[in-house]
C-alpha cells in the first residue's frame, strides 16, 4: 500500500550518503546542526540508535524545554531511517518521518574519464500521519501541493 | 511556535474533508462567492443528495458555512471560510519549514566540517 505522502522535503548536499547517515544519529552531530532560528538551544540529546531504540532532543527555547521524541522503526544504513517523532508541535500526537539518502552521479563530471567524482547525497524526508489519515482515502500527491492547488483555484 | 489553535480531531476533520476531489471543486468554486446549494451543484453529475452529503462535510469541518439569505428569510448560502484552511495550511508549512530548515543545517554542518571551520555554538561551555 502507498503511504499517504503528507509532507516532503528534498535537499542534495555534498557528502557521502554514510556521512550523512552518521550524523542523524550521532549525539555530538546532533547537537551541533539540529538547531533551528538562532534563539533556540539544544539542552540534551539521547538517542539509541537501533530498531525498537528511542530518542529525546531537547530544545531550549527562552528557558523552557520543548521535547523532540521518538522512537527508531527502521536503521539501514547509509540509505534509510525511519522514526516516530512527537513534539509540541505534532499536537502531542505521534507522527513517522522516513528519512532516505540516495547517492547521486554527478553528471557535469562525466566526461571528465578519470575526474573523482565529488559524492553528492539526495536527503528525502517525508513526514506521515501528521494528520488522521484513517479516514483519509490515499491519494498520489502531498498535502502541500493539494493546499497550494486550492488557493490557486477559481482565483 | 505556530499557535495551533484547530484542536487535533478538528484538523483530521479538514483534511478527510480535503481528501476528496469533488469537495475540492466546490470549496475552488466557492472562492469566488458564496453561492446557493442549487448553483454549487451546478457542474456536478451527482445527485442533490449527494451534492448535500458532501456540504455536510464541509460544514463539519468548518470550512464552509451556511448563511441566511437576507434578500429571502428561508433559503441559505454557502460561504467559503478562508480561515480554516489557512489554519490547515500553516500546520503543513510550519512542519514543512522545520525541516527545510534542519536540512539547511544539516548542510552548513557538513560544509563547516570540509572546511574545519566548525565552530561550537556554545564555545563558552557552561560546567
Amino acid at each position: 500500500m502507498v503511504p499517504t505522502e503528507i509532507l516532503k522535503v528534498e535537499k542534495r548536499i555534498n557528502a557521502e550518503p554514510a556521512r550523512l547517515f552518521q550524523a542523524w544519529l550521532k549525539p555530538e552531530a546532533i547537537s551541533q546542526w539540529f538547531l533551528s532560528e538562532a534563539d533556540v538551544g539544544i539542552e540534551s540529546v539521547n538517542v539509541d540508535p537501533r530498531p525498537g531504540g528511542k530518542f529525546k532532543i531537547n530544545m531550549l527555547l527562552n528557558g523552557k524545554i520543548l521535547p523532540h521524541e521518538g522512537e527508531y522503526h527502521i536503521i539501514e544504513e547509509p540509505t534509510k531511517l525511519v522514526f516516530t517523532w512527537r513534539s509540541d508541535a505534532t499536537g502531542g500526537k505521534e507522527t513517522l518521518v522516513t528519512v532516505t539518502f540516495t547517492e547521486l552521479m554527478d553528471a557535469e563530471t562525466e566526461n571528465s574519464t578519470s575526474a573523482k567524482r565529488k559524492p553528492q547525497t539526495l536527503v528525502t524526508l517525508i513526514h506521515e500521519n501528521l494528520v488522521g489519515t484513517e479516514s483519509i482515502e490515499k491519494h498520489r500527491f502531498g498535502w502541500t501541493s493539494i493546499l497550494e492547488g486550492l488557493s490557486k483555484w477559481g482565483s | 511556535m505556530v499557535e495551533l489553535k484547530k484542536s487535533e480531531q478538528q484538523l483530521d476533520r479538514v483534511f478527510a474533508a480535503l481528501a476528496d476531489s469533488s469537495r475540492r471543486q466546490m470549496l475552488a468554486r466557492l472562492r469566488k462567492r458564496a453561492l446557493t446549494i442549487s448553483e454549487l451543484a451546478e457542474p456536478f453529475s451527482m445527485s442533490f443528495a449527494g451534492v448535500a452529503k458532501h456540504i455536510d462535510v464541509l460544514t463539519a469541518a468548518g470550512l464552509v458555512r451556511k448563511m441566511k439569505d437576507p434578500a429571502d428569510g428561508r433559503s441559505y448560502k454557502l460561504e467559503l471560510q478562508n480561515r480554516t484552511l489557512t489554519e490547515a495550511s500553516a500546520w503543513l508549512t510550519y512542519h514543512q519549514e522545520f525541516w527545510t530548515n534542519k536540512l539547511e543545517r544539516l548542510e552548513s554542518f557538513i560544509e563547516e566540517q570540509d572546511h574545519g571551520t566548525h565552530r561550537d555554538p556554545k564555545s563558552r561551555k557552561k560546567n
